[in-house]
């Protein structure tokens, strides 16, 4: 188990979590690099968030979704 | 025309549509529609009417997208020079440190409800090279388990895991800059 990561092995971790589960190691890991790092806390936030867009982009494409308005 | 075929027909911009961000390849996409079109006007009886129209239609699409993409498995996966560029050099210094850290997005939420915004992801999505973009929509919006595109498309589980790695990393990039850059800031 790695505790020090640095910023690349960080995101790599955060995109790999988008596939798999990641590990109690890793995720510790992750967490005490976000302690001491905006840009990743910021990167980690954003993936979840294209996440959520593209399930609502997806909703409203596929026609259960309303479109937001334009 | 029937009216179920009248209904069917004016679903077919937005089947192409779909299809065309899938696939990334006109012909293949026009294949899958008409494929599907053909599937729904021989089997109206199928089509329940508990659903949308168009959710059953896009349910059906699906299907034929798949089929398309497994009929040109070696063009498909045909990987471009910007497929196999090592993001993470230029994004990431040697002692891995970001060479321009993510920016802050102001209000994300308020984005989501903006019609532009999907505009905008919708032309990022399309912007990725193509084979990063045809697993990632196989992976979001088909909701393919990850072993089922790799045999769909013949390709290693590492492979894809590079592309999907890569994908998104230009997807938050693309996104950063087309709206939280310019628009974003500019909200409430």
């Amino acid at each position: 188990m790695k505790i020090n990561l640095n910023c690349r092995e960080a995101t790599r971790l955060v995109l790999e979590g988008e596939a798999r589960s990641l590990t109690l190691g890793e995720r510790l890991g992750l967490r005490s690099h976000w302690l001491i790092c905006t840009a990743c806390s910021r990167f980690v936030k954003q993936v979840k968030f294209m996440r959520g867009a593209m399930g609502r982009w997806k909703e409203y494409a596929e026609g259960d979704g309303t479109p937001p308005e334009r | 025309m029937s009216d179920f075929a009248q209904q069917v027909e004016t679903l077919r911009p937005q089947l192409m549509r779909f299809a065309r961000t899938q696939l990334r390849n006109d012909a293949w996409a026009e294949d899958a529609v008409s494929d599907t079109l053909l599937a729904a006007l021989e089997k109206p009886q199928s089509f329940a009417g508990q659903s949308q129209l168009k959710t059953w239609l896009v349910g059906i699409l699906k299907h034929k997208v798949v089929d398309q993409l497994r009929r040109h498995t070696r063009e498909a996966t045909l990987m471009s020079d910007d497929d196999s560029m090592d993001l993470d050099e230029l994004l990431f210094a040697a002692d891995g440190h970001w060479r321009e850290a993510p920016k802050e997005w102001a209000d994300p939420e308020h984005a989501l409800r903006e019609r532009q915004f999907f505009d905008v992801l919708e032309a990022c999505v399309q912007h990725l090279p193509g084979v990063q973009g045809r697993v990632f929509m196989m992976r979001e919006w088909l909701e393919l388990e990850t072993d089922e595109i790799c045999k769909e498309l013949a390709i290693t589980s590492t492979n894809l895991w590079v592309l999907l790695h890569r994908a998104r990393l230009r997807l938050r990039d693309c996104i950063q800059q087309g709206w939280f850059d310019t628009r974003g800031s500019l909200t409430p």
